[in-house]
């Protein structure tokens, strides 16, 4: 399959998705439902593009639903305190960066597993988010959250067009930023980046310190759909934004993707929620139903990488043989006993 | 001399605790409570063995948090209908079965374990749920809360299941091919592969037999709170991967000895425990765990970098 | 060692593998240190830390496909670490500029917008030479550049090189080929076992005094480029037996289509050695893989004692009785935070599994035996195997098939990397498995090592066998084989 072929997938899907659902769900083609699906997804594709980063670097965050807990509450809080909405912004965006930034120093400059760092964060935002809301619901937002959360411009809700708008940046971002395509390189071939003199570890820790800010900025357009900062909030979002990116052919592996891809996948998933919803489906087996989509999403991704890259094949094998001097940069610096 | 020294540690951690907990709240060493810790221990302690048989074959499993709750629907569900036995077979068997999806996923289709558990972390949940309707399951008979609020003379049941279960992975990882098997496949899965060993069948067993003791684990909890709940446990994978850290077991697979995720268990016990005697809420106990797993990881790693060859410690090696 | 390079000129390094060239690039690309002596650029001495400082200085040496990026494009690989940018952006369009300026000199130059995944592996090496060119370097370093290219990439190759030295580009030219040598180099320096034993103009010396440099003189070749020498009498006496292992025109390609090997035949008989040999790119050890499942044939068909051999997988041959040693010992050799004894019960494990459990005792008592057999040190099971040498790592290897029971076992660069001692030891090792029955084939690019080995061996090139030496095989047959046998001849 080409290159181009290849990247309009996520749209191919998006497609199937659609007419699979119109027929079976009951008010599911309406353009209400539309705008519905819109307003839900809105929040679930700013965390996905910032997932799609850091699975492009060959990690993941699965501190992205305690993370957006956290900072729904930061966000919250200190819009009841000051009364302004730029100030919940500022809060949230700034403690989703810093918890990104906990997790990419402890990825790229301790080496610690990204299981296991993001794992940590997990458990610690929640348990800070429950601590900082007294573990009940933040409540008395501004009127902005309201507008915010169900405001329309264009027939389209404005949750959306901020999502539209972040999803445009960092497209932008990862075809024009230098340290966007430093993420590209580090997640395609480690080695080869630290060759070219591509600094991996500040890479890595932007990656998960935008993909942190991205999850404080979706926290307000949580707290605005729920008009109060929810400390229970992002139970299995790092579940959704990663399978929503994965569909939006985004690599696993790392190294490859595109974020508009990666939105389209979000909205894949958001729509597979509400047309399942509206088929009547018991919500607890929409949760079974998220695994299956994440496990046939992967599936879905191997069947369409080359089969000289999937890990049943080893490559190792075939190339070793056309350079059989080809050493990794580990092998260059020398344990050899003959050096 | 070096690796002794390292396997102490642990043990010392958990006497630093003591000691510290112990000089502030003195409370804390009444026989009562220090019973308390080997109980709350031990349901972590059956999920760390768990645990270690995935992690030593470089894989890890996330899933076991929804998992109990399944199983502890499906066996108060079972312990209704048939009796408290069938109830706990009826919790070890769906923990196999979930171990053998997870298994079959990442042996047999090459799904990277981290995707497979966490895909079972949905679904399983969402089972557990969907089977009482979002609600606990109630009233087993009276008989099926010996297992995990009994006591065998002084001796709470669940410490005597925890020091079973501990047994049985001991002599599956130490003294049978499987663990054989699997540490090796952690070690170096070519190298395994290269030399006859057959990962797909290993890991696929490997990961039946974790989620049978993870299954066991749901039982003792069931059987702990007398009920099925949809939301049992919902840390207790990232608990269990805590434990293993923090026992020193590298996650990185091929090395680990079972007592060191004994040790890893009895270190998160004794700290929830300190943590709740010194009267922090359950959500600092949180932050704290999850604060304190990082950290032994990065100490852990910072360690193997010091003793390995440097190049083969570096981060981007290190990724699942 | 000296070695003088002047600018503008085309300097050939020649030598065997294992001759001290790698390490020589390692220093000079700053990727090693040299432990003494001085390394100097236009007469001024300096001291290179690391790659990244040696590149400053002006020193850039063509690595190999492994430091690409196959998902970024041919731009951006070509001027990775050093993206233009305008403003804090990429700039694409002079990106594409400079990569299409840059790949001016190709015949049928790639797409700058390609993706270095979608190249063959020959547009990726010459994207990587591409890289190195340039980096406006003032020294270039080209190891075996045209391993992966056929002869009209080649020479377009030449032509480059010719215009870099017309630039003043001091140019160091590292291949097995001669003819290449003769037809792109001025000076050329000859290294034997790390010391220098030739330097001069490459228009004063012929291919034979070369070959003779690279070999040492006693062991100059008998023939000239002998496809086949008349059979001899057979010293080990069993090569009489019927061949246990049969090979018929095997073929396999890689993934983009080109052959890792093509038409290989051969017979190996219970306790003999075969070697196979090859310069760089030959094809021999994907041959290896092949005979263990682990490269899939496209033609051809293999007998094992009369029956089909098609092993799918690596199981599936040991069950056959056929063993694998890799080349990459610390990759699939040994399990490196494993005990020894695991590391030699590992094929084994039903054997020490009593009702279930493993017979720990047994394990270690078996595994002591071979160990000792083996000759590892120190002789203790319980050590993890990462922590021996490479020398008595392979040993254990050894010990681990010695009782597993292999019929056959093939073996990849058995000693690369040792020293002169564990080498006498693995090869002492092998001898004795052949004299026991075993059937054995050994690849390995250093011709000394099949000379000292091998009963009889086929020397590959360019993936097609060239010849095969019977009898006494010495390294300047091999050498001469490999080193005058050019694709078009094989074919012809």
């Amino acid at each position: 399959m080409t290159r181009r072929l290849r990247e309009l997938m996520p749209l191919f899907i998006l497609a199937v998705a659609y007419l699979a659902f119109a027929p079976v769900s009951p008010g599911f083609a309406t353009a209400a439902n539309a705008a519905n699906i819109a307003g839900q997804v809105a929040p679930l594709a700013i965390v996905t593009v910032g997932q799609a980063l850091v699975l492009m670097t060959g990690g993941f965050d699965i501190s992205v639903g305690s993370v957006a807990a956290l900072t729904t509450v930061a966000g919250s809080l200190s819009a009841v305190a000051t009364g302004s909405f730029a100030s919940a912004v500022l809060a949230a965006v700034l403690a989703g960066a810093v918890c990104g930034a906990a997790n990419g120093f402890a990825v790229g400059y301790l080496g610690v597993q990204p299981v296991v760092a993001t794992l940590g964060m997990l458990m610690f935002a929640r348990g800070a988010a429950l601590l900082l809301s007294g573990s009940a619901p933040v409540v008395g937002l501004p009127d902005t959250f309201v507008s915010l959360g169900y405001g329309e411009w264009l027939g389209v809700p404005a949750a959306a067009w901020v999502a539209l708008a972040v999803v445009a940046l960092m497209e932008a971002f990862l075809v024009w930023s230098p340290t966007a395509r430093a993420v590209l390189a580090v997640g395609g071939n480690e080695t080869a980046a630290r060759l070219n003199g591509v600094p991996v570890r500040w890479t890595r820790f932007v990656a998960y310190l935008v993909c942190g800010a991205l999850v404080g900025l979706a926290a307000i357009i949580y707290a605005a759909r729920a008009n109060s900062g929810q400390p229970t909030l992002g139970e299995g979002l790092e579940l959704d934004s990663i399978a929503a990116a994965v569909i939006g052919g985004v690599s696993l592996a790392g190294g490859r993707g595109r974020m508009w891809g990666a939105a389209v996948g979000a909205v894949v998933v958001g729509m597979l929620a509400n047309g399942l919803n509206l088929a009547g489906l018991s919500p607890f087996l929409q949760d079974v139903a998220a695994g299956i989509t994440l496990l046939l999403a992967v599936w879905l991704q191997r069947a369409r990488t080359p089969f000289w890259r999937s890990r049943a094949f080893s490559t190792r094998d075939a190339r070793r043989e056309v350079r059989p001097l080809a050493l990794p940069a580990e092998r260059l610096a020398g344990n050899d006993e003959r050096s | 001399m070096r690796r002794r020294e390292a396997s102490l540690a642990p043990w010392l951690v958990i006497l630093l605790i003591a000691v510290v907990t112990a000089a502030i709240e003195p409370r804390f060493l009444q026989p009562g409570n220090l019973v308390n810790v080997l109980r709350h221990s031990a349901v972590l302690a059956v999920a760390a063995f768990a645990q270690t048989l995935v992690v030593v074959a470089g894989e890890i499993d996330l899933a076991a948090g929804s998992l109990v709750a399944l199983v502890s629907m499906v066996s108060v569900l079972a312990a209704k209908a048939s009796g408290t036995l069938a109830g706990y077979a009826a919790g070890v068997l769906t923990g196999a079965a979930a171990g053998a999806v997870n298994g079959l996923l990442v042996g047999r289709f090459q799904v990277s374990s981290f995707i497979a558990t966490v895909a079972m972390m949905s679904y399983a949940y969402g089972l557990a749920a969907y089977i009482g309707g979002g609600v606990p399951v109630e009233f087993p008979p009276d008989t099926f809360g010996w297992l995990g609020a009994g006591y065998l003379g002084p001796v709470p049941v669940p410490v005597v299941a925890a020091l079973g279960a501990f047994a049985f992975a001991y002599v599956l990882l130490h003294r049978a091919a499987l663990g054989r098997k699997l540490l090796l496949i952690g070690g170096n899965r070519r190298a395994a592969q290269l030399s006859g060993v057959d990962v797909a069948r290993s890991v696929f067993w490997g990961f039946v037999v974790a989620g049978a003791l993870v299954g066991f684990a749901g039982v003792m909890l069931a059987s702990k709170v007398h009920s099925g709940q949809p939301n049992l446990y919902p840390t207790l994978a990232f608990e269990a991967v805590g434990a293993v850290a923090i026992g020193g077991i590298p996650l990185t697979g091929g090395s680990g000895r079972l007592v060191q995720s004994l040790a890893g268990a009895l270190i998160m016990g004794t700290l929830e425990n300190a943590l709740t005697v010194l009267n922090f809420t359950s959500q600092v106990q949180q932050m704290v765990m999850g604060a304190v797993i990082v950290f032994a990881v990065a100490a852990n790693v910072a360690l193997s970098r010091g003793l390995r060859r440097p190049a083969e410690a570096r981060p981007g090696a290190l990724g699942t | 060692m000296d070695l003088a390079c002047v600018e503008g000129s085309v300097h050939a390094l020649l030598g065997k593998n294992g001759a001290g060239k790698s390490t020589l690039i390692k220093i000079l690309t700053g990727a090693e240190q040299p432990d003494a002596g001085e390394i100097r650029l236009n007469g001024v001495p300096v001291r290179l830390r690391s790659t990244r400082e040696a590149r400053e200085r002006g020193i850039a040496a063509v690595y190999q496909e492994l430091s690409l990026v196959p998902e970024l494009t041919v731009a951006e690989n070509l001027f990775l670490g050093a993206l233009p940018r305008k403003a804090a952006a990429v700039d694409w369009s002079a990106l594409v500029r400079r990569a299409r300026h840059a790949l001016a000199w190709l015949p049928e130059p790639p797409d700058p917008h390609a993706r270095v995944a979608e190249l063959t592996v020959a547009a990726r090496q010459l994207v990587e030479i591409t890289r190195a060119v340039a980096m406006h370097s003032r020294v270039l370093i080209l190891d075996e550049p045209t391993a992966a290219l056929g002869p009209h990439e080649v020479e377009r190759l030449f032509a480059v090189i010719r215009s870099l030295r017309a630039r003043g580009v001091a140019v160091v030219y590292i291949s097995h080929r001669l003819d290449e040598v003769e037809a792109i180099a001025d000076r050329v320096t000859v290294l034997r076992d790390g010391v220098r034993v030739y330097a001069g103009d490459v228009s004063e010396v012929s291919r034979e005094a070369l070959v003779a440099h690279m070999v040492g003189r006693d062991e100059a070749p008998e023939g000239r480029g002998r496809r086949a020498t008349a059979s001899r009498t057979h010293p080990a006496g069993q090569a009489d037996a019927p061949p246990l292992l049969l090979a018929r025109g095997i073929t396999s390609l890689d993934a983009s289509g080109r052959p890792l090997f093509r038409d290989v035949s051969f017979a190996l008989a219970p306790g003999e050695i075969l070697g196979l040999t090859g310069p760089v790119g030959s094809g021999a050890s994907a041959v290896a893989r092949a005979l263990f499942g682990l490269v899939p044939l496209s033609a051809g068909a293999m007998e094992l004692a009369g029956q089909p051999f098609a092993p799918r997988s690596p199981r599936e041959a040991l069950q056959r009785g056929v063993a694998f040693v890799s080349d990459d010992r610390a990759g699939e050799g040994v399990v490196p935070e494993a005990p020894v004894a695991h590391n030699v019960s590992v094929a084994v494990l039903p054997r020490v599994t009593v009702r279930g459990f493993l017979d720990l005792r047994a394990e270690r008592a078996l595994a002591a035996r071979r160990i000792e057999q083996a000759g590892v040190t120190p002789a203790d099971p319980d050590q993890p195997a990462g922590t021996l040498s490479g020398g008595n790592q392979q040993k254990v290897v050894l010990a681990r098939w010695m009782e597993h029971g292999a019929r056959v076992l093939v073996l990849c660069e058995p000693t690369r990397g040792m020293d002169v001692a564990a080498k006498e030891d693995v090869h002492r090792l092998l001898r004795r498995l052949r004299d026991e029955g075993a059937a054995i084939l050994v690849v390995s690019s250093e011709y000394e090592e099949i000379a000292d080995l091998a009963d009889r061996a086929l020397v590959m090139s360019a993936g097609e066998v060239a010849g095969e030496v019977r009898g006494r095989v010495t390294a300047g047959d091999l050498l001469a084989l490999a080193s005058r046998a050019l694709p078009e001849e094989v074919r012809a």
